[in-house]
């Protein structure tokens, strides 16, 4: 079988394997119709379960089990569904994954409490940590979660800030730092120190993964929000060009604000400052056409290259004395992929 | 002891090399992604390289740079943040490798209201069994053998967290149980006897639901059941217990204690 194909298998594998655990975990209860039975519609929209395959693949590599890694790739897999239902909510989205959001279909209301119900539930897999592996480990791993949540809620919350009060005179430092605490740390730095955890038996120096974690992080959501300018929706999922309409204080937005002046300048801040209701798609294809023309575009694809080669440097560094097994090689790969992917 | 995620990362090393660009994701305006690194866009899709590798590594750029920065800045804040929190222990090493019980109750006493009433039931779990990896655990021995001596002296006491009220809704306990064996299914049937109070009264053994009821669960995994309590109207106050097991399972037991306050 081609080395792309075992990879893309076992991406598979661990997202199917935390996806099944995860529904196992929603109590089987009422109420049912309006709350139980939403909270698997994200899981299962084929999502591509980075997060417990970072978890699970660096557990195995400090030698630990999937069965070691598997609730807290569940309480993972919840608290980022919980975190994509709330933020839908929040940006207006009407579409995630190539369906209606929740929001669109069943109103804010439901979704939030959805939400909710969904960061609460990941609670019982880290609590149920203290039987399989210890206290000291299940402590460590409460830990990592109770960081990684609290950064996330403030970069969602710099982001929200940013679009409330229109703020237009970002620099790529405000950019880094707000995605560090939105997207860093739950998407990579956390997976992977949780599986250095438990597979190490909280033996390792798990900050040795930060900078690989944070580089491979950003490299990622730089690559999303080109993915959302230019991809092919039909692969992507999401509206394309959404995050324009909804003012999304992309690195791309970023440059092309301290790329234009006089009246361009003028009109877009003035866009910005509007409701999204109010922004036209007459108007969105504009901002495209000028982030073409300013070099925003490029500068976020070479901003995405660079990272993604200092995440492959910074992968041999931390993992490098690790025996070269096709645990390390699946974890290798995937720095390639997650920059790499076209949806 | 592994540091917690407030702890300080490496000196950022200044990068200087160039490299080539990894493959793009999609076409983009002034940029050749079909043809990135000469390859074709399926070929691009391959796992890494040794040519990816080499040009990937080292590659040098502001915006890594500016990252590497970001990341100091955040985690000196974070140290800073945590020592603050820290400093309200007394000794977080002790907290850390203490008993079960003294660690429930640091996790108690710190957390939101919701997580307090969830964690009384990993309380429960913890702190009443004699080994906590083994007191839910179903392994593939054979379960019909007679007790050891120690196993018979470790049947764990489950304590339902408050005081309950005659007549209201019953309070509901979750268990975890995990079946060990590679191979068997185990089907478990609970039951329970009535509870009894010290001075006589008694409620009856009808008061206490499983469900599922049995509970089966396939090798290598775990499974829940929901124990329900109601406590009927005429109940009167008093410390009652009872015993659970499950039918044909020597080693799942336990006394269930319970407090009953006037109706």
């Amino acid at each position: 079988m081609p080395a792309h194909d075992a990879f893309l298998d076992k991406l598979r594998y661990y997202r199917d394997l935390s996806t099944q655990a995860l529904i196992s975990s929603i109590p089987n209860r009422e109420p049912k119709k309006y709350l139980y039975d939403l909270i698997p519609e994200y899981p299962t929209r084929g999502g591509k379960g980075f997060r417990p395959s970072l978890c699970i693949s660096t557990c195995r590599i400090f030698g630990g089990t999937e069965l070691e890694a598997i609730r807290s790739s569940v309480a993972l897999e919840l608290f980022h569904n919980a975190f994509l239902v709330h933020d839908d909510v929040e940006d207006e989205s009407e579409a995630r994954r190539g369906l209606p959001t929740l929001n669109a279909a069943y109103g804010n209301g439901i979704a939030v409490n959805v939400g909710d119900a969904m960061n609460v539930i990941s609670l019982r897999p880290l609590m149920e940590n203290v039987f399989t592996l210890g206290p000291r480990v299940a402590w460590d791993v409460f830990g990592e979660v109770e960081h990684m949540v609290l950064e996330s809620v403030e970069g969602q919350a710099m982001e929200l800030g940013w679009r409330r009060d229109n703020v237009v005179d970002l620099t790529d430092d405000d950019y880094l730092r707000m995605v560090l605490k939105k997207t860093c740390w739950y998407t990579c730095m956390h997976p992977i120190r949780i599986g250095a955890l438990l597979g190490s038996k909280s033996k390792v120096d798990v900050s040795s993964f930060d900078r690989f974690g944070f580089y491979l992080g950003a490299a990622f959501q730089i690559q999303d929000d080109l993915l959302n300018l230019i991809g092919d929706k039909d692969k992507y999922g999401k509206e394309i060009c959404g995050d324009v309409l909804e003012g999304k204080r992309t690195l791309m937005l970023i440059h092309l604000l301290n790329h234009t002046k006089g009246k361009t300048k003028k009109h877009l801040v003035e866009y910005l400052s509007r409701a999204r209701s109010e922004r036209s798609l007459e108007e969105m294809r504009w901002i495209l056409k000028l982030m073409m023309k300013t070099g925003s575009l490029e500068h976020g694809i070479k901003s995405a290259k660079n990272l993604a080669g200092a995440a492959l440097k910074e992968f041999f560094t931390a993992f490098g004395m690790k025996p070269d097994n096709e645990h390390r090689q699946f974890l290798e790969n995937m720095i390639l992929y997650m920059i790499s992917r076209d949806y | 002891m592994p540091s917690s995620p407030r702890a300080k990362g490496k000196p950022v090393p200044k990068k200087t090399a160039a490299a080539k660009p990894i493959p793009a994701a999609k076409e983009q305006p002034k940029a050749d992604a079909s043809t990135a690194n000469g390859q074709p866009a399926d070929q691009k899709k391959s796992t890494t390289t040794a040519q990816d590798t080499a040009g990937l590594i080292g590659y040098a750029s502001n915006i890594v740079s500016k990252a590497a920065n970001i990341l100091e800045e955040e985690i000196a804040k974070g140290i800073v943040a945590a020592r603050q929190l820290e400093g309200r222990f007394t000794d977080v090493d002790k907290v850390r490798d203490a008993s079960h019980h003294e660690l429930i109750s640091r996790f108690r006493k710190d957390a939101h209201d919701i997580v307090d009433i969830l964690m009384d039931v990993a309380t429960v779990a913890v702190k009443n069994a004699a080994n906590p990896g083994a007191l839910f655990k179903l392994g593939s021995k054979n379960e019909t053998e007679a007790p050891s001596e120690s196993s018979s002296a470790k049947i764990p006491l489950i304590k339902i967290p408050g005081v309950l009220i005659p007549g209201q809704a019953a309070v509901e306990l979750p268990l975890t149980l995990e079946n060990d064996s590679k191979s068997e299914i185990k089907s478990i049937h609970f039951e329970n006897t009535a509870l009894m109070e010290p001075s006589g009264s008694q409620i009856a053994a009808s008061a206490m639901k499983f469900e599922p009821n049995p509970l089966v669960i396939q090798p290598q995994s775990s499974g829940h059941v929901m124990i329900s309590l109601s406590i009927p109207k005429k109940a009167k106050p008093g410390s009652y217990s009872c015993f659970v097991q499950a039918r044909n399972m020597e080693q799942l037991k336990a006394t269930v204690l319970v407090q009953v306050a006037e109706g």
